[in-house]
């Protein structure tokens, strides 16, 4: 489970240019923020070298699309 | 960029007993208390200056071209024409020919000229060639099975399916079972101060002025796209006029005159306009919820199974939290975001919690009715255990002795005349919390002190909370604290949003604050014939604990300083902050029957949020949070046109919020948990507004109208609905 902010993005697997605001939010980890709901995903995503939320090849910047195999992906 | 790792449950430090917020025999003073914001008369009198307001000598203007169309691929830009207008400078491309744009509004390129009405004419003058693509308005369209494929990875994207308990047990269970589709609408973002910066470069160094709601934050993200150090970017926002969460990306509206300014060698200065702030600064995504719930006759829910989608625009997802807060022993749910071609959804004051509320709380009244049972009395039966970050019931109750729910009546107002009333009720929840904040606090010889925090303002009053915070722990008057903030030279702050700001930084002023007192107190503490450790500072002196008559006025003890200040330095520590808040709404409306105009009467919001540092800054975001899911529910509504893809109402004249005869009376009550140090307050109280007010017009009317807005032509035609079902006059 993540925090509802902070969605599933994992160094190495992901692009290294992706973000989102949980990235800048200083919030502390906390494993009981989901005891009153289940996990859900409710981030926006941009990316780096754009400064948008499309990428390069301009296709969108999101968690499942912003990996290996994209071409502008990096690591 | 390292990416933000899990951090293990934090133990509270030495210095969480040394400096907690109050250790006897010190006393609370000026925190808990109704402090004025500091900056109010400047921000009412126009000498604070905005992002907005930045003037620079030699500023240029810089104006985007945009996409008219929801879908297209640039064929060419011909900068010619505008090039050749009066007072451009410079042109930029933002997407190159062969690229598509995803959305009306979408940026192709830039120009920039000597004033703002020069840039505005030239950018009309680039000639950009589309070749108008296939894209969605609706939903619905990018849903259907033979839809053309304008988004590479699929139009839609379903999640995995989440289930707990045992489903099909659960329904068996059920006395009672219910079938419905609720839905919520996209809203923008309407800040008053539109997404802005002004970019100027000294050598290899930029400053920056950008309105937003992270200058650390901001920093780090101009250095990465212009691919500078971070070193050399300042950021600076004094003062800005809202943000909600949409300005925490540096997007084209900074990285553009970041660019030309560099290119021009001249300051550049970005404003968008209204319409520009409508399509392309962020909304809050749409929310569909096809449900079936279980009832037991006793008002136990046994099961809940939802399907659910949503969209965030042009490519982001759209999920929320559900069902939300009461307990369903047995539940099941798929969502699938779906993409069409709008603006990109961004953060908007609780991410994804109001419309999870609306649904699961709109459930929850049909529900009581199925059972015959008052809604808040279901509520009580399914709540999840009391805890002190989860205190609904307790809430329910107060609030519904305070708010008279014994008045309400059974679904649907039976009294004659066309104007019905009703009442409502919602609860919400926020997790928040809050981390690394720094501050560093400067006592002069003279007594006045200086308080600097790299925080921002977006308008919570956080410039007035290091007086408050450094006031009470030093004991000095509020007026000889100056506060200095939004300036990413300052100590780091993490971007104020997710309800952290507070939070991350009242530990680490109080911890900055703490250790200045106790040097001044090492300094002073021979002129009062005392040991450091025997003194304490409150209402402007400093004194002995045992004797308080043996005492210096604060400047008086400053002056003992000589000519060396005492400075000191804070970060976060756990134990002076908490995480996760509880809170409840309860709405009264009357709603014409005749001409659909729902009017909220009365609105109490019983919220919780640990320490309140200054009452008169917490009710305030309960307001301005009430007031925000006020307009979700009966204002905001973004109007596309299907068959162009156009938004049709950007502006502020067709995009509704509410008026100052629109907002209710709004009644608060903040509850004390002073014991869980502080909690963010920005984000919970806009949860519940909106579903409380719907069950309060479901209530008057007795008909259900399970989406939103509540606009008038909305509220007539379920009227007339029900009527011509059989369901008798509302």
């Amino acid at each position: 489970m993540h925090h509802p902010d902070s969605p599933a993005v994992v160094p190495g697997v992901q692009c290294e240019h992706i973000r989102h605001k949980a990235m800048y939010v200083m919030s502390v980890e906390n494993r009981d923020a989901l005891r009153f709901y289940d996990a859900y995903d409710s981030a926006s995503y941009w990316c780096q070298e754009t400064s948008s939320g499309f990428g390069p090849d301009g296709h969108p910047v999101r968690p499942d699309c912003c990996i290996a195999g994209r071409g502008c992906c990096r690591h | 960029m390292q990416q933000p790792t899990p951090q293990p449950t934090p133990q509270p430090t030495e210095n969480a007993t040394k400096y907690a917020w109050t250790v006897p025999p010190d006393r609370t003073r000026v925190i808990g208390t109704s402090v004025p914001r500091v900056d109010g008369p400047d921000k009412v009198s126009g000498r604070a200056k905005y992002t907005y307001d930045i003037a620079r000598p030699g500023m240029l203007h810089a104006r985007a071209v945009r996409s008219p169309h929801p879908h297209a691929r640039i064929v060419s830009i011909d900068f010619s024409a505008a090039k050749a207008a009066p007072g451009v400078r410079g042109v930029l491309t933002w997407k190159d020919p062969g690229t598509e744009v995803m959305y009306q509004g979408d940026v192709v390129a830039a120009v920039a000229a000597d004033t703002e009405p020069q840039a505005r004419d030239a950018a009309r003058l680039v000639r950009v060639e589309y070749e108008v693509l296939p894209f969605f308005s609706s939903e619905a369209a990018a849903m259907q099975p033979d839809a053309p494929v304008v988004f590479p990875n699929g139009n839609t994207q379903a999640g995995q399916t989440q289930e707990t308990g045992d489903l099909a047990a659960g329904f068996a269970a059920a006395a009672h079972t219910l079938e419905a589709t609720y839905s919520t609408h996209v809203i923008t973002h309407v800040c008053l101060e539109s997404h802005c910066s002004v970019c100027e470069w000294n050598g290899d160094q930029l400053t920056a002025w950008v309105s937003t709601q992270g200058v650390h934050a901001s920093k780090q993200q101009i250095a990465g796209a212009l691919k500078i150090d971070q070193a050399n970017v300042r950021v600076i926002c004094q003062y800005m006029g809202g943000g909600f969460g949409s300005k925490v990306t540096a997007d084209a509206p900074i990285i553009i005159p970041a660019r030309m300014s560099k290119d021009l060698g001249a300051p550049v200065k970005m404003v968008l306009d209204r319409k520009e702030e409508h399509l392309d600064s962020g909304n809050r995504p749409s929310a569909f919820a096809r449900v079936r719930a279980g009832v037991s006759a006793d008002g136990m829910l046994t099961a809940f199974d939802g399907v659910t989608w949503g969209t965030g625009g042009a490519g982001q997802g759209a999920n929320f939290p559900l069902p939300y807060i009461y307990q369903f022993p047995n539940r099941r749910r798929a969502h699938t975001n779906v993409y069409i071609n709008t603006g990109l959804q961004r953060p908007m004051r609780a991410p994804g919690h109001p419309q999870g509320c609306f649904v699961t709380e709109m459930l929850l009244d049909e529900l009581a009715d199925l059972v015959g049972l008052d809604p808040l009395e279901l509520r009580l039966k399914n709540l999840p255990p009391t805890a002190p970050d989860a205190m609904w019931a307790e809430y329910y109750r107060m609030g519904a002795k305070q708010f008279g729910w014994d008045r309400r009546h059974p679904t649907g107002d039976r009294n004659p005349g066309p104007i019905k009333t009703g009442m409502g009720v919602s609860a919400n929840q926020w997790g928040g919390g809050g981390r690394a904040g720094a501050a560093h606090v400067r006592i002069q010889p003279d007594g006045s002190v200086l308080v600097q925090c790299g925080s921002q303002d977006l308008g919570t009053g956080t410039r007035t909370l290091l007086p408050v915070i450094a006031g009470e722990t030093l004991g000095a008057p509020l007026d000889a604290i100056r506060a200095e903030i939004g300036d990413s030279n300052l100590p780091f702050a993490g971007v104020s949003g997710g309800s952290t700001a507070t939070p991350g930084i009242a530990p680490a002023i109080r911890i900055a604050s703490g250790r200045a007192r106790d040097a001044l107190f090492a300094r002073v503490a021979s002129a009062l014939d005392a040991a450091p450790e025997e003194l304490a500072a409150g209402d402007g002196r400093i004194f002995v604990k045992a004797a308080p008559e043996r005492s210096l006025a604060w400047r008086a003890a400053c002056k003992l300083l000589g000519q060396e200040p005492i400075t000191a330095d804070g970060q976060w520590e756990p134990g002076f902050s908490s995480v996760n808040t509880s809170g409840v709404q309860f709405a009264e409306v009357t709603v014409d029957t005749e001409t659909g105009i729902v009017k909220v009467t009365r609105i109490l919001a019983i919220q919780d949020c640990g320490l309140v540092l200054d009452r008169l800054l917490a009710e305030s975001q309960v307001y301005g949070g009430v007031i925000g899911s006020l307009n979700f529910a009966l204002f905001e509504d973004r109007t596309l046109d299907p068959r162009t893809g156009v938004m049709l109402n950007p502006n502020m004249e067709h995009y509704l919020l509410a008026g100052m005869t629109d907002v209710p009376q709004i009644d608060v009550v903040l509850m004390d948990m002073p014991e869980r140090g502080v909690i963010g307050i920005g984000e919970p109280p806009t949860v519940s507004t909106a579903s409380a007010i719907a069950n309060a017009v479901r209530n008057a009317l007795g008909v259900p109208i399970r989406s939103l807005p509540l606009h008038p032509h909305r509220v007539l035609a379920a009227i007339d609905a029900h009527t011509n079902s059989g369901g008798g006059p509302a």
